[in-house]
């Protein structure tokens, strides 16, 4: 039978869960720079913006660029981001590289917004 | 005399060797895994499978033809399997080599790399579009040598089979100085690395001798960084198969001239922004950090 490879498949999976290899580390400011730094040749931050939950930075050269650090599985994720791709809404900065199957990320602001 | 498919055999002992692996990391050996980064990798693996049932009749019927023009009439013995094996090991070598520095290739052979994971299951993170990259091209002059196609296709599948323990961080190096002629988990680990002097290194299958020979030989003298140089953020199989050839796709589009259109194409990967792999190791040069040799 063709499909009996799926079964191998499906339990080397389970296994995999059940070792507890499913971590979703959080982010801090310094591994944020030298992730950006090491991803993107050339690249100096120096001012790190991370969101609440800990697994997404925005982090700003000091040549004016920002890189983006995304959390992906127990792994990350690191672009460089055009400034059409950022946006404010609401307070939040949203980030949307309009590459294909790319989540759009979202910083919430840093504190409540209080109306004026 | 029938030659057996390595590759059936060894499925079973894939499966302990990856459950092993994981016990092993779990007590402490080097390693990571990701449960839904292994559940691509089987996925991509298992797909690959089903591209050979696919294409592999046609591929087994080009070998058989071009058999018939062989220049040789070699006797199937020991001595010639074990020269069919070395000589298919050299074509994999500048099959491997083409595949990371034409873009066209690359965009198979990329879903090997877009694990940032290096375990025994990112070796069985194989494409689906081999066939359609005509990268079998490549052992088509054994044939015309005139091994016989069953000895071909054998030897390939040993190559595979040997490759797939290579994919591990639990070995650090091999004794007996099997480093200076193998392929083994340390030279394979830097061919997965994305640090600039990483990139575009150590193309072997089995001997690494080579990359010695051509010049692409790299120690290990750092911690490998696995993936590649624009990571994916999805673990979908689907796009991991064919994501490089939309890039290639929505390159030519935009391209202005045929030049730009030829080198979206055939020119090495990343050519288009400027992040090949000699641009990133040139610009990574003058850094600090890269320990002088
Ligand atoms: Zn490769
Ligand atoms: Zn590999």
């Amino acid at each position: 039978m063709i499909f009996t490879p799926l079964i191998g498949i499906a339990l080397l999976v389970a296994a995999a869960w059940a070792f507890g290899f499913r971590a979703a580390p959080r982010l801090d400011a310094g591994e944020a720079l030298r992730l950006a730094g090491e991803a993107v040749a050339g690249f100096a931050g120096t001012r790190v913006d991370l969101a609440a939950d800990g697994r997404a930075a925005l982090v700003h050269g000091a040549d004016g660029r920002t890189v983006l650090v995304r959390g992906h599985g127990n792994r990350w994720v690191v672009r460089p981001v055009p400034p059409a791709a950022l946006r404010h809404d609401a307070g939040a900065v949203v980030v949307d590289l309009g590459e294909p199957l790319f989540p759009t990320t979202i910083f919430a602001p840093a504190a409540p917004r209080i109306a004026a | 005399m029938t030659f057996p498919d390595p590759v059936q055999f060894a499925v079973p002992i894939f499966i302990v060797a990856i459950l092993a692996e994981m016990l092993a990391i779990r007590f402490g050996a080097r390693g990571d895994y990701e449960w839904r980064d292994t559940a691509t990798s089987l996925l991509m693996g298992f797909g690959n499978t089903m591209a050979a049932v696919v294409f592999g009749a046609g591929i087994l019927a080009l070998g058989a033809a071009l058999w018939e023009y062989r220049l040789f009439d070699i006797p199937v013995t020991a001595a010639t399997v074990v020269l069919c094996f070395l000589l298919d090991d050299l074509a994999y070598y500048w099959f491997h080599r083409s595949a990371h520095e034409v873009r066209w290739f690359w965009a198979s052979h990329v879903v090997h790399h877009s694990s940032q994971h290096y375990n025994l299951s990112t070796a069985l993170r194989q494409t689906w579009t081999g066939p359609i990259s005509f990268s079998f091209a490549f052992r088509l002059p054994l044939f015309l040598i005139g091994f016989d196609p069953r000895v071909v296709f054998f030897v390939g599948g040993l190559n595979l089979v040997y490759q797939f323990f290579v994919h591990t961080e639990v070995v650090r190096r091999l004794p007996f100085g099997l480093e200076y002629i193998l392929n083994t988990p340390s030279h394979h680990r830097v061919h997965h690395g994305t640090n600039p002097r990483y990139l575009d290194r150590n193309y072997g299958g089995v001997l690494i001798v080579w990359d010695r020979l051509f010049g692409s030989f790299e120690p290990e003298v750092e911690a490998p960084r696995y993936g590649i140089v624009r990571n994916l953020a999805t673990f979908n199989p689907l796009w991991v198969a064919v994501h490089e050839w939309v890039a290639i796709a929505r390159d030519v589009i935009a391209a202005r001239d045929w030049r730009g259109r030829w080198m979206a194409v055939a020119g090495p990967p990343g050519w288009r922004d400027g992040s090949t792999a000699a641009a990133i190791r040139a610009q990574a040069a003058p850094s600090a950090g890269v320990p002088a040799e």
